[in-house]
């Protein structure tokens, strides 16, 4: 397998909306970008800015209004239905409400644009779906009925299916809507994943900010006013466009971790002596409760956090040892006494 | 499921629409022995000619008509089922039966008023006016159906603006009823009752013959019918031309419906159940399996449905419509009562 990134997507002056009768409604326009293989790009922006409508535009299901999509060094108005469909792999939002049909069924369909008339699976076909199953480790759901299994288990199958059709460019429409948090993080981590292991150009449209920041490659940062801004999470936090794309009251884009936090009022402050988890914790317990805490804040009471080969925590005033306390909980109480 | 398993299934269902074939031949009002029967069949000429029109003018036509009449129903059921993602589809649900009884209302009511003859004492002219008017009146709804699909988008859009043709038919069929003689809205009625003993002699030859091409044309449906039952989009995706496919399968249960219609009168229930029956045997999606399946059920369940219209006591005074409802719709609910318990059972 060759080591460099390539461009497998290029838009050229894209414009994309919807073309009525007699009036067009153009969602985005003047995109000029790349996709690249063997990167996670995510596609971030508010509900309603056309996320949507630039995935349904990109996977050739709805017309483009002007410019040009090359994928594959080839404009995607030049593919047949066919060679679409060994082309890009998509899955959709729509939920697949299928019953009596088991995961491996549903895989095998991946397959539909290599087999016959009848859609009989040959022996690599079966190879490759299992395969695909492998990678995306359900093997242990592969028997079960489709619609016995949980919204994850369900996402990583249909993801599964794009695999099975062995295409180059994955699109994925908000993967992780609907899902709890454990299973947020592993879809995520498992296209990171198969886009250095398989090579493929995986693009996807998500709300999970702070996830898709932590592991996408690249993001792409869709609104009104700015139309499409695109770089790797870093670039953006360091330009600013991040703490000025979401920017509202209460919510601080935190340079420091490159992550959003939400931001506190504080009404008083204390310093704070440790370093490692405890004093993280400490601090993230006090600034909850309306206290900026850190080494370098003034304040007559400071506290003494210790790190993880100490128990508890100590409340000093000049060098004297007021107050201890085992847990969190206790040393916000006894704050509020000493201060 | 194992192939071992289905292969005994299918055994099973197959020789159960040998035996109730049969039954269908041997049992009646009249008692004819089985040697006769099997000699008149075998081309004997030996036993009464009574026994012999008995046997191959009336029960083989009718047998073979509600063999074939139930295999082409139920492909066209599922088919309905799989497009519109509906369990509740059935050929009826385009207003496609509604066409034919419209036509044949137009027929059989307007014949009365305009022509000064019942249609209803015509005889053979008159059942061949009644086929021909129930396959155009079915056709001409099907082709607005399919026109409709090429414009609107959504599956329910179409299954919408199918029931709305229904209604509209059955409208302008309560109008014709209202200025019609009492005589010809009997006739009309009975039509409605479905029947499979209609077909007769050479009607049935045709009948069987058209059926025989267009139900092994429906199988070549089977990869499309597979990936649209994933959603538009993923099918799409897959490379499915979704308008073609939905345009084929709507032309192909809809012919199916028309002709057997046409033949038999609206006949309900069989294609509606015998899809969900199919699945909960063979507890898959597979169109592979659920269309041979489906024909071959349907034309088990349509035969054992005629025997048991035609038993001695009934002498033939049942309709058909009343006794694929009343035998058939419990034994489907069990059916599928009991799969759905066993299933909520793993589920919750």
């Amino acid at each position: 397998m060759e080591d460099k990134k390539q461009a497998t997507i290029r838009l050229k002056n894209l414009a994309i909306g919807y073309k009525a009768k007699n009036n067009t409604k153009v969602v985005a326009s003047g995109l000029c970008t790349e996709i690249n293989s063997k990167e996670l790009t995510c596609l971030l922006g508010a509900n309603g800015v056309g996320k949507s409508t630039l995935l349904r535009t990109l996977s050739a299901f709805q017309p483009k209004i002007e410019g040009e999509i090359d994928i594959m060094n080839r404009e995607i108005g030049t593919y047949s239905d066919k060679e679409l469909s060994r082309t890009i792999g998509v899955v959709l939002t729509e939920k697949c409400d299928v019953r009596n049909m088991t995961a491996r069924e549903l895989i095998e369909m991946g397959r539909s644009p290599y087999t016959g008339f009848w859609g009989t699976l040959h022996g690599e076909d079966r190879k490759i779906v299992e395969q695909s199953i492998a990678l995306v480790k359900i093997e242990n759901l592969a028997d079960r009925m489709v619609h016995t299994l949980s919204d994850g288990e369900r996402q990583k199958v249909m993801i599964a299916k794009a695999l099975a059709q062995q295409t180059p460019v994955i699109f994925l429409d908000e993967p992780t809507a609907f899902l709890d948090f454990p299973s947020k993080v592993e879809i995520m981590q498992l296209l990171h994943q198969l886009t250095r292991e398989t090579g493929k150009t995986i693009f996807l449209s998500t709300h999970d900010l702070e996830l898709a920041l932590q592991i996408a490659d690249k993001i792409w940062l869709m609104d009104r006013q700015h139309g499409i801004t695109i770089g790797t999470p870093e670039d953006l936090a360091l330009e600013g466009h991040l703490s000025g794309f979401f920017a509202r009251k209460g919510i601080v884009f935190d340079m420091e971790t490159g992550l959003f936090r939400v931001e506190n009022q504080y009404s008083s402050q204390v310093r704070l002596v440790g370093h490692g988890q405890k004093y993280a914790m400490v601090r993230k317990a006090l600034q909850r409760n309306g206290i900026l805490a850190n080494r370098n804040v003034v304040s007559d009471i400071y506290v003494e956090t210790g790190d993880l080969t100490t128990s508890g925590f100590k409340i000093c005033r000049e060098e004297e040892v007021i107050a201890e306390a085992k847990t969190i909980e206790e040393l916000l109480g006894q704050l509020k006494e000493n201060s | 499921m194992n192939r071992g398993k289905y292969t005994i299934l299918i055994l099973v269902i197959t020789v159960s629409i040998i035996v109730f074939l049969l039954l269908n031949l041997l049992l009646g009002s009249v008692s004819i022995p089985f040697g006769s029967v099997w000699n008149i069949l075998t081309g004997g000429e030996d036993d009464p000619v009574a026994w012999q029109n008995i046997i191959l003018k009336s029960r083989l036509p009718q047998a073979l008509t509600a063999l074939v009449a139930g295999a082409g129903l139920s492909i066209s059921g599922l088919q309905m089922q799989t497009i519109f993602r509906n369990p509740l589809a059935g050929p009826s649900v385009l207003g496609i039966s509604s066409g034919a009884s419209l036509g044949v209302a137009f027929v059989v009511l307007l014949s009365g008023q305009l022509g000064g003859v019942a249609l209803s004492r015509l005889g053979f002219i008159g059942e061949v006016a009644l086929s021909i008017a129930a396959v155009v009146g079915a056709l001409s709804v099907m082709g607005l159906i399919v026109l409709a699909s090429r414009k609107v988008a959504g599956s329910v859009t179409l299954l919408i603006i199918g029931v709305m043709i229904g209604y509209i038919a059955n409208a302008v069929i309560g109008v014709l009823k209202f200025f019609s003689v009492e005589e010809d809205i009997k006739a009309y009625v009975i039509w409605g009752l479905g029947s499979f003993a209609r077909v007769s002699g050479n009607q049935m030859m045709l009948f069987v013959t058209i059926m025989a091409v267009i139900i092994p044309l429906s199988f070549l449906l089977i990869k499309p019918l597979n990936l649209l039952m994933l959603g538009d989009g993923y099918a799409r995706n897959l490379g499915l031309n979704i308008n073609r496919a939905r345009m084929w399968v709507i032309t192909s249960a809809g012919v199916l419906t028309a002709i057997v219609t046409a033949y038999c009168g609206p006949i309900i229930f069989l294609g509606l159940a015998v899809p969900h029956l199919c699945r909960a045997i063979f507890q898959t999606s597979d169109h592979r399996v659920l269309m041979p399946t489906a024909m071959l059920v349907g034309a088990s369940l349509a035969l054992l449905c005629n025997l048991i219209a035609r038993l001695p006591g009934f002498e033939g005074a049942l309709p058909v419509n009343s006794v694929t409802a009343l035998v058939g719709a419990p034994v489907v609910a069990s059916v599928l009562f009991k799969k759905r318990k066993r299933k909520d059972a793993i589920e919750f």
